[in-house]
């Protein structure tokens, strides 16, 4: 009934704001939300089936009724085209509808679960933000694993959002070939993009997984954490496991490929080598993570080669904003602390499933204060910025100049608003710049974790808005916001509401 | 370098000498007062008056102007504060203000350099304490502290141009490179009268506020001293407890009016003074200034409140530390350390929104530091713009701060200034992290020397000595980022650039 309201085929003509383009993005959002959730909530009910199949009978019938009644849902919405704001409505929309719907499931799956912690959880996974706040110690597979598969969801839509909608990764392949190639014109059609990013995902996940399995953990773990280490999700069940040497080498270099941008593994897949050596991010990607390996280990002043593995895993997982957490070195400095929120804040390559600010943006940046530098010198100079050899538009430098405002706005944000209800200021900066970049855990300035069960309610969910706006790279989720709130505005004023009639009408 | 008429033409040599003899002055008044004080330290500082009106003198005499072009000013500019600050440690070296049981002579001279350094670029951070109370220094010394604040609120390099007509034209860029905000408005026609009216204006409010302090309670030489840091929004005290002093509610009151008046665009006093136009309520930077602070007050009025405190004692102490920190002021009020007026021991989320403040500074034009409202209001104009041009692609969009649209080279400039700004905080709290401060310490203390605010947060709030938080590498570190701060970060970045740069040209044409 309600969809039927905005559906185009008896009442196209119509002037009603239930006709609009909102409408129609926000359900499109929903049904793909709740379906996406539904389809991960049958394969859980599949996969659980390995273990006792307690959860089965109840996954399956609601991950069918959720996929069936979208499906007969989506018959009545307007296939009509939208606009790039309107597309990050819909995506945003997707996400939240699909997070509640997983709160549902876990409200209704996990005994003493109540919604609130539902609904952190469910957004920490889709957002792939390595927090949690529900002992899944005596869950079955089923849960876990839906769990561990709703981050690769979140990061499979999040990255596909990234290569087709956000201007800044449609210019910038990160690959640095003579030639300016965009990643447009390395995923030309948006059903390749699709299909390849699925591929590599999938490719890495099986790879991952059977390495982890030369060690001493089973298939079910060896799945789980390849899971989680492929989307930046960070969950685990038992954190013992990274204190095996060959398990951290082997996840280090998983999360090393996860932090890589998607074309240029794309173009090692197909056999393009050559052009990924002259890659001026890539470059940048590998010597952050030297650098701060290097440093982690000499603060570490242990001396001994675990130091290395440790460190080298601590940098990586940092900077690639997975979120594994090892316990850290006897002698935690400040500065290693300070290190590692440098590490999340900047993040991987774009185009890659992390988060954070991501090093094209950065190098952009530096770029712009180069510039400024010169124009200091030289008022009337025309000084264009390049990034690895190539000019970058105008418009694009103004967007991550905004970017970089609006992130630390957020930080500041949700750092007052966790302060406000009694968090530490340290504690409260740490948090607020883990959910925005998508890492996690949290750590104290001794190195320690803080568990985010440790936080009230209202202090989980201030993180929620920065966890949700990271994953999808800022823009879509303010642009939606500003979308909604500016057709909201013009709704409740009469005299815009009848000139948009009278121009639909037209 | 070049010598004509046995004379190094040195555009930097020449202002840096008229520069120091200014110096040499105000230590030459601080001797006279030392008279008073049953002249301790008076041949101390008699010798350090000598020693820089011989070296100032040398320094003027032996150049002459020369090359005006950016790069010439830039160092120009850089090299007088640097020589500045430095000959600046002489009276403290001399005197022997820092000398105490323990630390040796390099330590000795790095207290004074940051103590130099944070006078003349009005910072007002300290590295007096418990260890050794500023109440036990001589009216010499503490006069002669509270005029360097003096000296470089306005800018030493604005006072070398009031005085030196033969700069010309190229006093404009001089000044603009050392004059806090996004450039400077010519007030009359020739820059020499426009440097003159700045001061005259900066000297007018310093006797107001002078007048102030003494009608309220203070000792003439107290009411002058802090008559002296209030207009140039330092916060040098010439007590341990700063205004806390005195725990006087009106003195507050003189300071906060006086820190406004201060940390508002000079030419709007100029055109109330002279064209009698009060363009206060139609400038879009002083109204935002006004209501961030407003709101401020309020907002950490009442989470004091909700903490236990009074409502009065809470609206008392928000709003003298938010006007000080907004200001950059840097008294403090506290009575001593934990005390209500300490900000350091009040809740997480005052401490925030206090740090907002010290990050934000005050109007363009003014003795204030910080980012600047006006970039702040331009990066927030600039920022829904582009949001809304994403929105819609093919739109033309400006960004607008009032009625007016702001210039997209505007925009460009400060997106360059404000990314800069940005990297250097990463740096300096990484550096002073690795030296063994704590991060809030660290990040407070850079964001602070940045915007030449003065106390900050953690160690260093407003009760505590630099010395507390902060090794002698960290003060170190901290006054190269006060001095950097204070000329708005590329002069002093590019001073040592250029060097760099001219090199490099050289070895290519040799090749």
């Amino acid at each position: 009934m309600i969809f039927s309201l905005f559906s185009t085929r008896g009442n196209s003509q119509s002037v009603s704001y239930i006709n609009s383009p909102i409408w129609i993005a926000v359900s499109r959002g929903m049904l793909f939300g709740i379906s996406a959730a539904g389809l991960l909530a049958v394969l859980s009910g599949l996969v659980d089936l390995t273990d006792s199949g307690g959860d089965t009978a109840f996954f399956l019938i609601f991950g069918t009724l959720a996929t069936v009644i979208c499906a007969y849902l989506a018959r009545y919405i307007s296939g009509k085209k939208l606009k790039r704001s309107e597309i990050f409505l819909e995506v945003t929309s997707g996400f939240l509808f699909c997070i509640l719907c997983s709160t549902l499931l876990y409200s209704l799956l996990i005994e003493k679960v109540n919604f609130g912690d539902a609904f952190f959880e469910s957004a920490a996974a889709f957002t792939t933000t390595s927090l949690t706040v529900i002992d899944f110690e005596m869950s079955g597979r089923g849960i876990i694993f839906y769990r561990t598969s709703s981050q690769l969801l979140g990061s499979f839509t999040a990255l596909l959002t990234a290569v087709m909608l956000i201007p800044i990764s449609q210019d910038n392949s990160g690959v640095g070939t003579p030639g300016r190639i965009t990643t447009q014109e390395v995923f030309p059609e948006k059903k390749k993009a699709v299909k390849s990013i699925f591929l590599i995902y999938l490719v890495s996940t099986l790879v991952l997984t059977f390495s982890l399995l030369v060690t001493e953990l089973d298939f079910f773990d060896s799945l789980l954490i390849a899971l989680s280490a492929i989307s930046t999700g960070g969950f685990v069940r038992n954190t013992a496991v990274f204190e095996n040497s060959s398990v951290q080498l082997i996840l280090v270099a998983g999360m090393i490929t996860t932090g890589t941008s998607v074309v240029i593994i794309w173009r090692l897949a197909t056999g393009k080598v050559n052009s990924l050596l002259r890659s001026s991010e890539l470059i940048t990607y590998l010597a952050l993570i030297i650098g701060a390996t290097f440093l982690l280990f000499l603060w570490a002043d242990n001396g001994d080669t675990s130091s290395i593995s440790k460190a080298f895993f601590i940098a990586v997982s940092s900077i690639s904003t997975t979120g594994f957490h090892i316990s850290p070195f006897d002698t935690w400095t400040i500065s290693a602390g300070f290190l590692l929120l440098l590490l999340v804040t900047v993040g991987p390559m774009s185009l890659s499933s992390g988060g954070g600010f991501q090093i094209h943006r950065l190098r952009i940046l530096l770029s712009v204060s180069v510039r400024e530098m010169i124009r200091q010198l030289h008022p009337r100079a025309v000084v264009k910025i390049k990034v690895g050899g190539e000019s970058v538009a105008e418009d694009r430098v103004r967007q991550v100049v905004v970017f970089q405002f609006i992130f630390t706005s957020i930080i500041f944000l949700t750092a007052t608003v966790l302060t406000i209800s009694g968090v530490g200021v340290y504690e409260a900066l740490s948090s607020s710049i883990n959910a925005l970049t998508t890492a996690g855990p949290i750590r104290n300035a001794d190195g320690l974790i803080t568990t985010v069960s440790s936080f009230s309610m209202g202090e989980r969910l201030a993180l929620v808005p920065a966890m949700l706006s990271g994953r999808l790279y800022l823009l879509p989720v303010l642009i939606s916001f500003g979308y909604v709130f500016s057709e909201s505005r013009n709704f409740l004023r009469p005299r815009r509401r009848i000139l948009h009639a009278i121009r639909s009408k037209n | 370098m070049k010598i004509e008429n046995q004379k190094i033409v040195s555009t930097s040599m020449h202002m840096t000498g008229i520069a120091v003899i200014f110096v040499a002055v105000g230590v030459g008044l601080s001797t006279l007062v030392s008279i008073f004080d049953n002249r301790v330290d008076f041949f101390q500082l008699l010798l350090a008056t000598l020693i820089l009106v011989c070296v100032g003198s040398v320094l003027f005499k032996s150049s002459k102007l020369g090359a005006t072009d950016q790069a010439s000013i830039f160092t120009a500019v850089g090299t007088t504060w640097l020589v500045v600050s430095l000959l600046g440690t002489i009276p403290y070296l001399l005197a022997g203000t820092f000398s105490r049981a323990g630390i040796g002579l390099p330590e000795v001279f790095v207290d004074s350099l940051f103590e130099s350094v944070s006078g003349f670029t009005a910072t007002g951070s300290t590295v007096f304490g418990v260890h050794n109370p500023i109440q036990s220094q001589s009216s010499g010394i503490l006069l002669y502290r509270q005029l360097t604040q003096w000296m470089g609120g306005m800018g030493i390099v604005v006072l070398v141009v009031s005085v030196l007509p033969s700069l010309r034209a190229s006093g404009l860029g001089l000044i603009d490179a050392e004059a806090p905000g996004a450039g400077v408005e010519r007030i009359a026609p020739r820059v020499v009268q426009t440097a003159k009216k700045f001061w005259y204006i900066y000297a007018t409010l310093t006797v107001l506020i002078t007048l102030g302090f003494f009608v309220f309670g203070m000792r003439p030489f107290d009411a002058v001293a802090h008559g002296l840091t209030t207009a140039s929004t330092g916060g040098f005290s010439t007590k341990d407890a700063s205004l806390g002093y005195w725990n006087s509610i009106t003195i507050e009151i003189v300071a906060m009016v006086g820190f406004l008046i201060a940390a508002t665009n000079f030419t709007l006093h100029a055109r109330l003074i002279e064209k009698k136009r009060f363009d206060y309520v139609s400038d879009p930077e002083f109204k935002s200034f006004i209501g961030i602070i407003v709101l401020g007050v309020l907002i950490i009025a009442l989470l004091l409140n909700g903490e236990g405190f009074s409502f009065g004692s809470s609206l008392r102490n928000a709003s003298f530390n938010v006007v000080t920190l907004a200001t950059s002021g840097g008294y403090g009020n506290a009575l001593g350390s934990g005390e209500v007026g300490d900000f350091a021991s009040w809740p997480g989320s005052t401490q925030l929104l206090l740090l907002f403040f010290i990050v934000l500074g005050g109007c363009s034009g003014s003795t204030s530091g910080g980012v600047k409202i006006m970039r702040f209001r331009i990066g927030l104009a600039h920022a829904y713009r582009t949001l809304r041009s994403m929105r819609r692609p093919r739109a033309l969009i400006q960004a607008r701060m009032g009625n007016r649209t702001i210039n997209d080279s505007l925009v460009e400039r400060i997106a360059g200034f404000v990314v800069v700004y940005g990297m250097l905080v990463v740096i300096g709290t990484f550096i002073l992290t690795a030296l063994g401060s704590d991060l809030i310490t660290s990040l407070s203390g850079t964001f602070s020397a940045l915007g030449n605010m003065g106390p900050a947060l953690g160690e260093v709030g407003p009760t505590s000595s630099f010395v507390d938080g902060f090794s002698a590498p960290g003060r170190l570190v901290l006054l190269i980022f006060m001095l950097i701060g204070r000329l708005e970060i590329f002069p002093m970045l590019l001073m040592f650039v250029l060097p760099y740069r001219a090199s490099i040209k050289m070895i290519k044409s040799k090749k």
